[in-house]
């Protein structure tokens, strides 16, 4: 599921494209830090505070043995780890880290892989959250890839993300 | 609040970001009252296994200016090859405000520009008027402050009082104009 944009991430860490690699993730993090933080001012800091730390990860020339988003999910992790609900002390990411290895990461993408998600979704349903999500179409143009109408992609996606909650609920 | 109302929160948001929307969690959170945490492990999951959508423009406006401790809201505009100038008169035409409050306008419009005014105080017009000139939501970029630096010495100049350089007679069309510009900037009224 996650292929496509691990690729393009892989591709720009190689080219040291790395505002445009970090920059794709601005609003992934907001969301990540303001869901475990809460406190908007304190939020704010915490994202600023990530990207500082990737950003100078990066210009440091560290290189990671997996997916970059997987980078970028355990900066957060650390970092809002001092800030969730109070600030606490003395919870830092050390200097010297490094994120999940293959085997690890492998473990890890098993349970984090939207495509094992929606796989045994009906076929229609399936299809939409496919493509909505991972080829990152417009509801419109999805309807126009399948011959459906707006509001038949609308009904299975709700259909769809439903199940996603009871499948985040049972998880 | 029941676990189908958790799912029907869960889904809006999952569905607005389906539309390229940028759905904030926090207003959801709030929506959902005492089940937040539940619906807050949900949007987490989601997010860990649905792919990042590409930047936008505000986007990199943002971390242009978490990483070079620049307001956003100036990188936008340099960005966009614009000049301050520029787009006071903009906004001078859009907000429908008179020639001789644009010197008044301009540091308004500084001030929001470089993170020292509070966008709380920012009247709805304004920002609508700078999503034309600036072709982005800049409402958040406004809400930047500078990046927490490491634990170092910090000074502050205590501002000279200017009160006696102040004008001690302000004629009736200035006073208007200047409550214009303070409430359209400063929710003054």
């Amino acid at each position: 599921m996650h292929d496509a944009r691990d690729a393009e991430d892989k591709r720009l860490l190689e080219a040291k494209e790395h505002t445009r690699l970090l920059e794709n993730y601005v609003y992934l993090v907001q969301e990540w830090v303001a869901v475990r933080v809460r406190d908007r001012q304190s939020a704010d800091e915490v994202v600023q505070r990530v990207f500082l730390r990737l950003a100078s990860e990066l210009a440091a020339g560290k290189s990671y043995r997996c997916p970059y988003r997987v980078v970028v999910w355990s900066v957060v992790k650390y970092t809002a780890s001092g800030y969730e609900w109070t600030v606490k002390e003395g919870v830092t990411l050390p200097e010297s880290w490094d994120a999940p290895g293959p085997d690890e990461y492998e473990a890890w993408e098993a349970e984090h892989d939207l495509g094992t998600w929606i796989a045994d979704l009906p076929d229609r349903d399936r299809e939409v959250l496919d493509l909505l999500h991972r080829e990152g179409l417009s509801p419109l143009q999805v309807a126009d890839r399948l011959g459906i109408s707006r509001n038949a992609v609308d009904q299975a996606a709700h259909r769809g993300h439903l199940k996603v909650a009871e499948k985040i609920r049972a998880a | 609040m029941l676990h189908k109302a958790v799912d029907e929160l869960f889904t809006d948001y999952a569905a607005a970001l389906a539309r390229g929307d940028r759905p904030r969690a926090l207003d959801y959170l709030d929506r959902a009252g005492a089940e937040a945490d539940e619906l807050a492990t949900m949007i987490e999951r989601f997010l860990q296994v649905a792919p990042r959508p590409v930047a936008t423009a505000e986007e990199s406006a943002l971390l242009a200016g978490w990483l070079q401790r620049e307001p956003p809201l100036l990188t936008l505009r340099v960005q966009l090859g614009l000049k301050r100038a520029s787009v006071v008169d903009s906004l001078l035409g859009a907000l429908g405000l008179e020639p001789r409050s644009r010197a008044r306008l301009a540091d308004a419009y500084h001030e929001l520009e470089s993170g020292n005014l509070d966008p709380a105080g920012v009247d709805e017009s304004v920002w609508s008027a700078l999503a034309e000139i600036l072709k982005a939501n800049v409402r958040e970029l406004a809400a930047w402050r500078p990046p927490p630096l490491a634990a170092a010495p910090a000074y502050r100049f205590q501002s000279v009082d200017s009160s006696l350089e102040s004008p001690l007679v302000i004629r009736q069309d200035e006073r208007a104009e200047r409550d214009e510009v303070d409430r359209l900037f400063r929710a003054v009224n």
